[in-house]
């Protein structure tokens, strides 16, 4: 079930649209924070909250591709492969990690620390290769700069290679 | 329809002009010139999505090409609907949409109706350039009904539409995205929906389809015949497709019949009764203690030379029949005749007593019509739709489309009074959720509310001003009635306050369009025929009773409810609904039949039951009707057949109470005979014959003028039609086959008549007699009551196996927070307890059903259900009431 | 290398900036918001954007006070503006940028703009990756309604408006504007098909304005500084600054705001400092995925809508994307397929069936498995998408398509003749193109 402070949240955002409905996707991501992904109960209290049938929740969910229906590792590494990124090298990062994690895109480590995901640009373009863990993007990438960013995520929770705010040059 | 004249464009397509309604799409448009523009997602019924991009055509000044199914005609459009422009880009189209098709069109259900397979003919080249490995989609299990083939889909989405915008399910939506999208369900499981089958109607291919008869025909080996549903009153069309005299599938066509090509699940999965191999195929006569077949000359003379000898020995008045509301109306109308005349009986009733009798009554009353006083379109016209104890969609689904339909597309204002509760999120329609305004009263407690309703219309002084010169004394006498009661004493018993009484009133004040409905909360209930009363009194006083679109209807259940009445079936009426009490109408039959009446007895339904436990009835002869499982064992009717000196049941199947019978009948269904059925409406509708007989079966009144025949007292008619003719002779109204020709509306005599003395009639039980509190035992802390469920009619849907694999069950509903105090999970065994008995059901929590309150669907109520209810008689309109009683819930 | 005058990134580069409100304040933010409350009718705000010849940067390019000006004017509708921050174009990355470093930019032009449309509520619709993005949204939307800039009575004037940032969870279709306000109303990002147009049937079915977050940070120097001034940069017809997100084989990849009209050779080799390693330039995408290729004839071409659009391509977006002689087109041309086939939401038939066959068809050539007529099949399937979708996303997945093989048909036909990529230095592409 949805935490006090979660369901308080969301109603709380349901107040910005004249719409309950409206406020689906930002409760879905209130919910993916809650369980670390979309699980069946997630989405039948989201459905209850804003009064729809869980099958409209579904839909919604299915569409967007960083809703998650499964649980993912602690960290989930999502590779840019758009053609910019692409030409600078992703390939080389991308190879290197399904080499490093022993996992192909999809899949997670046997200790549930990494989900490797490859996806669409970024708006990282200018600092290609890039890649976001998580909510955090990783810029400028070399394979010795991955290698340095895993070893800090696996040991101390957090590294010191990710982004601030963006400016390019 | 709206009366508004329309601003008319003249367009041109293909060189061809044509005069059209400004706005209409372009696509319908060209219909009018014969120009079928080729589509897929594009449905009359549906909103346009425009995604096919079949429908393309060239607009002059346009630069694009433009899909037909989203532009409206403005004046002196100008079109290329065939230009070789045109035509390359659908079979541009066309091509892309087979590249991902499969070529299973052998095996494929839909083959020979697939809109996909006929465009393609013209659309597409003769060689496919697509050689890469076609998408596709992991199988899913759809259920044991609808089979999911989305590696046809073309992603339409009409179904998804549908589902949506006119069921207002939302059972299917779509799933995935880019080439895998695809319509689907909630975690991707089994389809849970109302089950109307309109999206495997509306599905253009193949990708879904019925399992229901999964490979048992091709469209053009089947015989298609036109009929009426015999499951509910809403009368829909539909069509009965038949293999070698096997019914195997339903259809129904957009636009054609009151249910304008829309089903429901009893319409579409509910015809394999029809087939059914426990069917009667011959009479049965009891012999040393057995029922054994014998042939329809031994039964019928056997009939004969006992009912001579029970007519000679006590006379007609001993003799009793009871017919079923599902016959047609020229079943109804001999019957009647042959009790009378042949028989010399006026005990007649049939299950219209079970509580339509009560609106019938109430309506002939004040306004002369026993009908609805609303057209369907009228009510999908209202601007304010008022329930009154009416879970329209449950009872009347199709009805129940026509109220989503003013509320969702026309913006009409819904007023819901009943004890049921918002449920959202459900993929099975509760009108409480569309409700503007839904106002939840304690159960039973409806007429009360219609009191505190009327003290209101004084409150807010917004009562039809021509009134009081016009009726005086009535506006008085409620006047005083009203000021007499108190919101206090209407809130403590219905639990609606005065606010919220006054709101129902300023917005029955305000609106234009009202429509008034009583559904069985009112009906079925205690009091039921002065509560109608009642209620026609809201509708005077708020000017919502004569106005135009305005009206009070009452819903009906079985099929031909209105007409079995309407034929005189029911001792207080002669055919026409004429009072069998008056020597005018007496003498009009007569006349009609020339051969006097006399009208001995005149027992109702649970009348001639206790009659015969009492020894004064010895015979009874039933028609498709089934006392023993309908009734409450408090009745005693086991007891009361077993008395009988004759007992005939003439059914499609044997019943319980063929179990007792002297001699079975083998009756037809409606799918194998002619006749009317009156839906509740008032259209008198057609059924046609789509298969021969089962087995030696006959039609009901086939049967009638045979033992009449026996009987040395002739009622020869050639076909049903000549029966028809007699109805139309003897009842001018059906001398118009359309409810929507005659004036249902009131009739001004008789609306005088009532609000000069009528009214007076019952007025202290009607208003002064303070309304009583309904008392509760804390031993017995629920209510439970019994009702209809969308998925079943009564028998004949219990042999529908399709509608048993939906709902194969009585499930007892419950709500979540009740289940929750009583640790209830789905599916889990409760003792019902009642002071008269104990039943054992599996519970289902539902958010609709309210606190303290349990819900069990009627049609499974013989299993036991029934008999926790005593049975309490309506002394006027003489309707037995088993709603509601006090029980405890203890689990197993 | 010629410089110019920033307009937009100007405060962000400024020693210190952090881009909070009084970082902003001081640069002469908000400024321009009390002149319109004070001084302006919303007409009076309209007619100057028109004046100025401000055009829309999030790709169509259309004049945004004609936008506007469609919005009907009765008060009693509710209107809406929403900013379209979904930045997904492949090759883009100039929103980010504006966002992250100076986001009361954006703020006080969509308060702005929302008080010359009339619109009350105005959502900011980042995509679904900006969670940073978004956390600065918010937290400068907190400091804009302390000071009174947003909310009721806004800086006294009695005009109210409400600003929600709403984020997305990953879809580019949903940077389509008619997409981008079914995602807001909580459905499939789907876009709808059009006429009507968002200016009378948009969010909830009223009348909205859909605009780029540059668009948006243009309009205070516009109020600021005045219609004539901004009309006087750029050419006649593309007036202003534009951003360029240049990445790629350059030497400084990056984000460069100059004015319109300014040559891709200039933008290339001196903003961007040339080709890496100084190879040979092969090919330019000058306008974000959805834009044609370009070669390196097309190097003098002016970079504002009307020159570009007349080479064959768009300024779409402003991603220039900057292939040098190591690349293999046809890999170039299935990457993006990979990507439109990925991206395409699945409504309507050409897009949804053709990206994907297109994608196929490619892949099947860059393995070597082409035939000759796949060409002519590509070129004819294109025609067949082009046009006739819902969206102008179906135009823009037959781009790189239909350009590569114009300039670069000899490659397709090696592969084809060879049964292999002549030239091709990376792995294969990793990954399945439909894992979502
Ligand atoms: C497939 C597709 C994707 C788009 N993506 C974006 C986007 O990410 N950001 C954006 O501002 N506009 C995008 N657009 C353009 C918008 O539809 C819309 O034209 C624009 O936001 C209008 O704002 P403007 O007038 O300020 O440019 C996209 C259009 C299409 C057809
Ligand atoms: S399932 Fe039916 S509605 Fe859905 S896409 Fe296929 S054909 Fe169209
Ligand atoms: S019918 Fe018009 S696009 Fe499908």
């Amino acid at each position: 079930m949805l935490s006090e402070k979660a369901q308080a949240e969301i109603t709380e955002i349901v107040k910005r649209y004249p719409v309950r409905r409206s406020a689906i996707l930002p409760a879905l991501w209130i919910a993916q924070r809650e369980f670390g992904y979309l699980s069946e109960e997630a989405m039948r209290a989201v459905a209850n909250l804003l009064e729809l049938n869980p099958t409209q929740v579904y839909e919604v969910v299915t569409f967007y591709t960083m809703y998650s229906l499964k649980p993912s590792g602690r960290y989930v590494l999502q590779v840019c492969r758009t053609l910019s990124c692409a030409i600078c090298g992703a390939m080389e990062i991308i190879s290197h990690l399904e080499k490093r994690l022993g996992i192909k895109e999809g899949e997670t480590t046997p200790d549930r620390l990494f989900t490797l995901r490859y996806v669409e640009c970024i708006a990282a373009c200018g600092n290609a290769p890039a890649m976001q863990i998580n909510q955090d993007y990783y810029e400028n990438l070399t394979v010795q700069k991955v290698d340095q960013i895993l070893n800090e995520l696996a040991t101390v929770g957090k590294s010191s290679l990710a982004s601030g705010p963006f400016m390019c040059p | 329809m709206t009366l508004q004249t329309v601003k008319m464009v003249s367009i041109t397509v293909d060189g061809q002009t044509v005069t059209v309604p400004t706005g209409i799409l372009l696509i319908e448009a060209a219909k009018r010139l014969g120009i079928e523009i080729p589509h897929f997602c594009y449905h009359p019924k549906l909103s346009p999505d425009a995604n096919c991009r079949m429908c393309l055509v060239d607009i002059e000044k346009v630069p694009k090409l433009q899909t037909a199914c989203t532009v409206p005609v403005t004046e002196g459009m100008v079109v290329q609907a065939s230009s070789v422009k045109v035509i390359e880009a659908r079979k541009g189209v066309m091509e892309f949409i087979l590249s991902s098709h499969p070529l299973d069109c052998p095996i494929c259900d839909q083959g020979g109706e697939c809109h996909l397979q006929d465009l393609a003919h013209e659309y597409s080249r003769q060689y496919s350039r697509f050689k890469e490995e076609k998408r596709s989609y992991e199988k899913e299990y759809f259920g044991p009904i609808i089979e999911k083939e989305m590696n046809r889909c073309i992603q339409c989405m009409r179904c998804v539409r549908y589902c949506d915008e006119v069921i207002d399910s939302n059972a299917l939506k779509g799933m995935d995205r880019g080439n895998l999208t695809q319509p689907g369900t909630f975690m991707r499981r089994e389809l849970e929906c109302e089950f109307c089958g309109g999206c495997i109607q509306i599905c253009p291919v193949g990708a879904l389809t019925s399992r229901v008869a999964m490979y048992d025909y091709r469209p053009w080996q089947l015989k298609k015949i036109e009929t009426i549903c015999p499951h509910c009153a809403d009368g829909c069309l539909m069509k009965l497709e038949s293999r070698d005299e096997k019914v195997v599938r339903v259809t129904s066509e957009l636009g054609k019949g009151r249910n304008d090509g829309d089903l429901c699940a009893k319409g579409f999965f509910g015809y394999e009764f029809i087939n059914h191999p426990a069917r009667l195929i011959q009479p049965l006569l009891r012999r040393s203690g057995e029922l054994v077949p014998v042939s329809w000359y031994e039964a019928l003379s056997e009939a004969a030379t006992r009912l001579t000898q029970i007519k000679a020995r006590y006379g007609g008045a001993a003799i009793g029949g009871i017919i079923t509301a599902r016959c047609t109306n020229e079943d109804a109308f001999l019957f009647q005749k042959f009790m009378r005349l042949v028989l010399g009986s006026n005990n007649i009733d049939s299950s219209a007593r079970l509580g339509h009798l009560n609106a019938v009554k109430a309506l002939r009353t004040v306004i002369g019509s026993p009908r609805m006083m609303n057209s369907y379109e009228e009510i999908s016209q209202a601007d304010l739709i008022l329930l009154v104890g009416a879970d329209i969609t449950e009872t009347n689904p199709i009805l129940g489309l026509k109220v989503k339909e003013a509320v969702r597309r026309r913006g009409a204002r819904l007023i819901t009074i009943g004890p049921f509760q918002e449920n959202p999120g459900t993929s099975v329609s509760n009108i409480v959720n569309r409700a503007n305004l839904p106002l939840q009263v304690r159960i039973g407690t409806e007429g009360v509310v219609i009191r505190g309703l009327i003290k209101a219309v004084f409150d807010e002084g917004c009562y039809d001003p021509s009134l009081p010169n016009r009726a005086p004394g009535y506006v008085e006498r409620l006047k005083e009635a009203a000021s007499a009661l108190s919101y206090e004493a209407v809130e403590r018993i219905t639990g609606l306050g005065e606010s919220q009484l006054r709101e129902v009133i300023c917005a029955l004040a305000e609106s234009k369009r009202a429509v008034i409905f009583s559904g069985e909360g009112l009906i079925r209930a205690p009091g039921g025929y002065l509560d109608l009363l009642n209620l026609c009194d809201l509708a005077i006083l708020t000017g919502k009773l004569e106005g135009e679109g305005c009206g009070v209807n009452a819903l009906c259940r079985e099929a031909n409810e209105q007409g079995v009445v309407e034929m005189g079936v029911a001792p207080e009426y002669l055919p026409g609904l004429q009072d069998a009490t008056e020597p005018a109408a007496i003498q009009y039959s007569v006349a009609a039949w020339k051969d006097d009446l006399v009208l001995a007895g005149g027992s109702t339904l649970l009348e001639m039951i206790e009659k015969a436990k009492r020894g004064e009835i010895k015979a009874l002869y039933l028609v498709g009707v089934d006392p023993l499982s309908v009734f409450p064992d408090g009745v005693e009717v086991r007891e009361a057949l077993e008395r009988l000196e004759l007992l005939i049941c003439q059914d499609l199947f044997l019943t319980e109470t063929g179990r007792l019978a002297h001699l079975v009948l083998p009756a037809c269904s409606f799918a194998e005979k002619e006749g009317t059925f009156t839906n509740q409406e008032g259209q008198v509708q057609k059924l046609n014959r789509a298969i021969e007989p089962v087995g030696e079966s006959r039609a009901d009144w086939e049967i009638f003028s045979e033992l009449a025949r026996e009987l040395q007292y002739p009622l020869e008619y050639a076909d049903a039609h000549e029966i028809s003719s007699e109805i139309a002779r003897f009842i001018p109204l059906y001398q118009k086959r359309s409810a929507l020709e005659f004036q249902k509306k009131v009739q001004r005599t008789c609306l005088e008549r009532y609000l000069a003395q009528g009214y007076i009639e019952h007025f202290e039980e009607r208003y002064t007699k303070s309304p009583g509190v309904g008392k509760s035992d804390p031993g017995y802390p629920f209510t439970l009551t019994m009702g209809p469920i969308l998925f079943h009619s009564g028998r004949l849907s219990l042999r529908s196996d399709a509608l048993v694999k939906i709902s194969p069950e009585g499930l007892l509903q419950i709500n979540p927070k009740d289940a929750d105090v009583l640790g209830l999970k789905e599916g889990q065994r409760v003792r019902i307890r009642s002071s008269r008995g104990i039943a054992e059901v599996k519970v289902h929590p539902n958010q609709k059903i309210p606190e303290k309150v349990v819900y069990y669907p009627e049609v499974f109520a013989h299993t036991g259900v029934k008999d926790l209810f005593s049975v309490e008689l309506d002394p006027i309109s003489r309707v037995p009431y088993f709603k509601t009683t006090s029980v405890r819930i203890e689990r197993v | 290398m010629p410089v110019y005058e920033e307009i937009i990134l100007k405060n962000m580069k400024l020693p210190g900036y952090k881009g909070e409100i009084s970082d902003y304040k001081r640069q002469g933010g908000y400024r321009a918001l009390s002149k319109v409350l004070k001084e302006l009718t919303p007409d009076q705000v309209i007619e100057i954007v028109k004046q100025s010849g401000l055009r829309g940067r999030g790709g169509a390019g259309f004049p945004t006070g004609l936008k506007w000006s469609f919005i009907p004017k009765d008060p009693q509708v509710p209107k809406y503006l929403c900013c379209n921050a979904d930045e997904s174009e492949p090759g883009t990355f100039k929103d980010r940028q504006l966002i992250e470093r100076d986001p009361h930019q954006m703020i006080e032009g969509l308060i702005i703009s929302s008080y010359a449309i009339g619109a009350h509520v105005a959502y900011i619709y980042t995509r679904g990756e900006f969670f940073h993005g978004a956390v600065v949204l918010e937290k400068a939307l907190a400091e804009a309604r302390d000071c009174g800039c947003i909310g009721k009575n806004i800086l006294g004037s009695g005009y109210d408006l409400e600003v929600f940032v709403h984020r997305g969870a990953g879809a580019y279709i949903c940077g389509e504007e008619t997409a981008l306000l079914e995602s807001i109303e909580g459905k499939r990002g789907m876009p709808r098909f059009k006429p009507p147009f968002p200016a009378t049937h948009g969010l909830y079915g009223k009348p909205t304005v859909v605009n780029n977050v540059e668009t948006l940070a243009n309009v205070p120097h516009i109020i600021l500084r005045g219609a004539e001034w901004y009309a006087s940069i750029g050419t006649p017809k593309s007036a202003g600054t534009r951003i360029f997100s240049v990445s790629g084989h350059v030497k400084r990849p990056g984000n460069y705001e100059v004015p319109m009209g300014i040559s891709l050779r200039e933008l290339i080799y001196e903003h961007a400092g040339g080709i890496l390693g100084d190879r040979r330039l092969k090919a330019v995408i000058p306008g974000g995925a959805s834009a044609a290729f370009f070669t390196p004839d097309h190097l003098d071409v002016k970079l504002d809508f009307e020159e570009v659009a007349k080479a064959g391509s768009m300024l779409g977006s402003g991603g220039v994307t900057v292939m040098d002689e190591t690349i293999c087109m046809v890999w170039a041309a299935m990457n993006l397929l990979q990507f439109f086939h990925h991206e395409s939401c699945g409504k309507c038939t050409p897009c949804r069936e053709g990206s994907f066959w297109l994608h196929r068809v490619l892949k099947r050539i860059e393995e070597g498995q082409g035939q000759m007529e796949d060409l002519d099949l590509m070129v004819n399937l294109s025609n067949n998408i082009g046009g006739k979708t819902i969206c102008a996303f179906g135009d823009a997945e037959i781009a790189p398509v239909l350009s590569t093989l114009k300039y670069f048909r000899g490659e397709y036909e090696d592969h084809i003749r060879q049964r292999r990529c002549t030239l091709r230095q990376l792995p294969a592409l990793a990954g399945s193109p439909t894992s979502a």
